[in-house]
């Protein structure tokens, strides 16, 4: 069943007094109990979209058109009022760096009880819920770690608890923005683990940001690659990372270290630069890059279109690329 | 004043602040290239221009008093009005910005140089010297600015030299803090140890990459005490502990305008204007020193 | 915080304090020669070489400098700052008097200044930029640029035209006697010494509550669905607080020793007026006394805020174990 279902989202920022598109057209689907990874580069728009849903954009930055539906109710026609209460209620997030994430000032027990109480949920109940939700996430005495401020805490028990404070109202979809890239390597693992157990017991719908091919193929079901603003290919990790439909794909799969590679080359690198947004071309914007290239590519931008397993934004099928 | 800007698009790739190279522009420039810059560069000049011309005597005698027209506002004759005792306003805050300017500019050189080169010396040596010199900042900088001015004053007398040399007695520890900081960095630096593995003498060490290093915090500091000097040594003529008269200065013209404003408000409003374009420029134009010198600083 | 802390900032105050007491005899003791000459003015000449020798003994100048500083340390302890030479009134009588109208005018300062600075500062960092923004900082370099002389002389001016208020008409009103009373003749001096003050606290507000509104945490707030004026307050400010205290901490030991020109031309009999006079008329125990009150206090304030600072903040409250 689909939860979240993001759908020709345009969102723009304002900068030197025009708005520079950093969201075009983004579509995709999240169902209840799948993890959907959105990869890219940064500058791509993955976390734009991502903050899009959440309704924390920056200042200057702005939603221009497109739908977001959770459960079918389009969050960007709900009013300011109603559209803060779905934060944290109905749509929470986990962030990059919990060493950050966290008041320092606040104990842990009050920074998730807070989240609790904005949602009318107050008192005992309210105390008894923060407990439940830090024992959730694996972190023993939880009596002990709520009365504790973050730095007394360690950066994997801080993402425990920056996972606990989101998940402490139940929400339908969780958007997490690379949450283990600030963590060793084991502990990675254990939130890794961690989330996949949740995903699995709360029915969530995630939405999982990363420029880390490696994770999407550990934990998601399906893989959403952006670049310049637009869905470059969608498809089941497995098909992806059997057989790229987009040459920007091919480019990203071919530059992660695989542990049966034989030949110790130098892996390959994309050429050229990101696109710069303040000018992309009237074509395919990874046609500057690409080493698949045709003629029509710089005509016009391409359509997604359905082709062997994935949806992609590319002209030119898998079988023509030299 | 910092100017913020607005929160950076997140898109655009940050640029870092490029290391300054010959290629770049030179600091005047960069400092005039900055909107607070060039606003701090105008006030200033202007008010520098003024005190020139009450120097030359382009205008009319500040001590001159006339029996008739006293009190009179602003006209043809006497531009900004004459006060009490007939005396024209106009080269009176034309003098008194002379004034003003000649004890900020002798405090503020006297504290940048000697604190700068106590910091910098105490800083490069270390050991004894720079424990002392420490402690003695630490001590002066127990004291309340304005109460140690005060202090110093009335242990000095007055007078306008003397009044400067209280200024920069308080100024001093904070150059000698802006100054020690920078060479502590440097000598701790690994271009400074790799120069004296090559067997570069000490004093061309600090001559090379030392003083670069610290002429910037030390220009963003001279404005901003320069606006305080210009502001205390207007307060202690304010309170008769300055410039005595008949000499003219811009706090004793607002003290004696007090029995006749708000009537004749030119006696007070000229010279206080004075004091505050003083003030405002010289504090905008230490943003646009901050901005020129490291475009970091922007952002806060 | 641990206790070894606590006791070495404490040694440095100690350090530094004594260093104050050198610091204000040397300058207000040795600079100024001869005390004698100083008091008598004119008649000084006069007095034949065992008058003066005499009187030199009489004042304990006959002694080295580090007797006369020893004797004069000493006397601190007892309470002794000397007499007034002009009237003879002990200086500490003269201080007691002076002290609660100058700390009533700095508190009342304080309380109109820092709620307003800290709102302005908020209203300016809530949108860096806008017209807000600009114009608030506008009025606040208005406010550090306008001296405050000028902000006092013309209150004055204004008061006595509008009201027909005269600083020296009738005498001060103690906060004893009468408090409308003496609130009356506080506030305005106490509006002036704000002006300055709330414009520093309000570019301290604006720095702080940029820096701290933009960090991670307030975007974990405000995904937790708080309401805006929780998340500003709450996670902003808080966090933004703790220059703000110590700004303000350091702001209110400077009031002590920087009220002086609104003491002056608001007549009032504070610590600044005491001073003035004292510089005025060359009596350098007052000088003395009230330099060194004036400064010890602000080494005392500025170790309090250290201490307040680290209590506020729980990273610095208290070590110990890992949870």
């Amino acid at each position: 069943m689909t939860v979240l279902q993001i759908e020709d989202l345009h969102t723009v920022v304002r900068s030197g007094g025009r708005d520079l598109p950093v969201v075009r057209g983004v579509s995709l689907s999240v169902d209840a109990g799948e993890i959907v990874g959105l990869v890219g580069e940064s500058g791509s728009g993955k976390s734009f979209t991502a903050l899009s849903v959440l309704g924390l954009l920056p200042a200057g930055a702005r939603v221009t058109s497109g739908r977001i539906l959770v459960d079918g109710e389009d969050l960007l026609a709900l009013r300011e009022r109603d559209r803060r209460t779905r934060r944290g209620g109905t749509v929470a997030m986990i962030y990059q760096d919990p060493m950050t994430a966290l008041n320092p000032l606040m104990t842990v027990g009050a920074q998730i009880a807070e989240g609790l109480r904005a949602h009318g949920i107050r008192g005992a109940e309210a105390k008894s819920r923060t407990l439940a939700a830090i024992e959730e996430v694996g972190l023993p005495k939880p009596d002990r770690i709520a009365r504790s401020y973050p730095h007394r805490l360690s950066g994997g028990q801080r993402q425990r608890v920056v996972i606990a404070t989101a998940l402490a109202l139940r929400p339908r979809v969780l958007i997490a923005d690379e949450p283990t890239t600030a963590l060793d390597v084991t502990i990675q693992q254990q939130i890794l683990a961690l989330v996949d157990e949740l995903r699995a017991s709360h029915d969530l719908a995630v939405l999982w940001i990363t420029h880390d091919l490696g994770v999407v193929a550990r934990i998601a079901a399906r893989v959403a690659v952006m670049y310049a603003g637009r869905v470059a290919e969608q498809a089941g990790t497995r098909e992806l990372f059997a057989a790229p439909q987009h040459p920007y794909s091919a480019a990203l799969l071919a530059s992660i270290p695989s542990p049966t590679d034989t030949v110790r080359g130098p892996l390959p690198q994309i050429g050229g630069a990101p696109p710069d947004l303040t000018a992309l071309p009237p074509g395919c914007p990874f046609e500057p890059r690409c080493v698949h290239r045709e003629s029509a590519c710089a005509a016009t931008e391409p359509e997604p279109v359905r082709r062997g397993g994935s949806d992609t934004a590319c002209l030119v099928p898998r079988e023509r690329w030299s | 004043m910092t100017q913020e800007m607005p929160p950076a698009a997140t898109v655009a790739p940050v640029a870092l602040p490029a290391p300054r190279t010959a290629g770049q522009p030179s600091l005047p420039r960069r400092v005039v290239a900055d909107r607070n810059g060039l606003i701090g560069v105008v006030l200033i000049g202007i008010l520098v221009l003024v005190a020139l011309a009450s120097l030359v005597h382009l205008g009319q005698d500040p001590l001159a008093q006339h029996r008739t027209g006293q009190l009179t506002g602003p006209s043809a004759a006497h531009w900004l009005g004459t006060d009490q005792f007939g005396r024209d306003i106009a080269a009176r805050v034309a003098a008194g910005i002379f004034a003003s300017l000649r004890v900020a500019v002798a405090s503020v050189a006297i504290a940048t140089v000697v604190g700068g080169l106590l910091g910098v010396l105490s800083g490069f040596a270390g050991g004894v010297l720079d424990a002392v010199v420490g402690r003695l900042t630490d001590v002066l900088f127990a004291f309340p600015a304005t109460l140690l001015a005060l202090a110093l004053v009335a242990a000095l007398g007055h007078g306008w030299f003397n009044t400067a040399v209280a200024i920069a007695v308080v100024y001093t520890p904070i150059f000698v803090r802006v100054s020690r900081g920078p060479v502590l960095t440097v000598r701790e630096s690994e271009y400074v140890k790799a120069g004296q593995v090559l067997g570069f003498s000490r004093s061309r060490l600090l001559f090379r990459h030392v003083l670069p290093n610290v002429s910037a915090p030390i220009a963003v500091q001279v404005a901003l005490a320069l606006s305080w000097a210009i502001l205390t040594e207007a307060g202690l003529s304010f309170l008769g502990l300055g410039t005595q008269p008949p000499n003219p200065s811009l706090g004793l013209m607002v003290s004696d305008a007090r029995n006749f404003f708000p009537d004749a408000w030119w006696t007070l409003l000229f010279p206080a204007l004075a004091v505050v374009v003083a003030v405002v420029g010289l504090n905008l134009l230490g943003d646009g020193l901050r901005n020129a010198l490291d475009p970091r600083s922007v952002q806060r | 915080m641990s206790l070894r802390y606590l006791a070495g900032r404490a040694a440095g105050m100690l350090g530094t304090l004594l260093g104050v007491a050198v610091v204000v005899f040397v300058v207000l003791r040795a600079l100024p020669g001869d005390t004698i000459t100083a008091k008598l003015g004119t008649q000084a000449a006069e007095l034949d070489a065992d008058q003066r020798a005499a009187l030199r003994h009489f004042y304990g100048l006959d002694a080295s400098p580090v007797t006369q500083f020893l004797r004069w340390f000493g006397g601190l302890f007892r309470g002794d700052l000397g007499v007034s030479i002009d009237t003879g009134v002990p200086v500490t009588h003269l201080i007691g008097d002076a002290l609660p109208v100058t700390l009533e005018l700095a508190v009342l300062a304080m309380i109109i200044a820092v709620p307003v600075g800290v709102l302005a500062g908020m209203l300016a960092a809530s949108r860096p930029g806008a017209a807000r923004d600009l114009s608030v900082q506008g009025v606040g370099l208005l406010g550090l640029a306008v001296p405050e002389f000028v902000v006092a002389t013309v209150t004055v001016a204004w008061l006595a035209s509008a009201f027909a208020y005269t600083p020296s008409a009738g005498t001060f009103v103690s906060l004893g006697s009468s408090f409308g009373g003496n609130l009356r003749q506080m506030l305005y001096p106490a509006l002036v010494l704000g002006v300055g003050l709330a414009a520093t606290v309000m570019r301290t507000t604006r720095s702080a509550y940029l820096e701290a509104a933009g960090s991670d945490f307030v975007r974990t707030a405000r995904g937790k669905g708080l309401a805006e004026s929780r998340v500003r307050f709450r996670h902003i400010l808080h966090n933004a607080g703790i220059p703000i205290v110590t700004m303000v901490g350091i702001q209110f030991g400077y009031l002590l020793g920087g009220t002086l020109v609104v003491e002056q031309v608001f007549a009032l009999p504070g610590l600044g007026r005491l001073l003035l006079d004292g510089i005025l008329h060359q009596d350098y125990a007052i000088v003395q006394g009230v330099t060194l009150l004036v400064a010890g206090t602000f080494v005392v304030v500025n170790f309090a805020v250290d201490i307040v600072y680290r209590l506020l903040d729980p990273r610095t409250r208290s070590e110990g174990r890992r949870a």
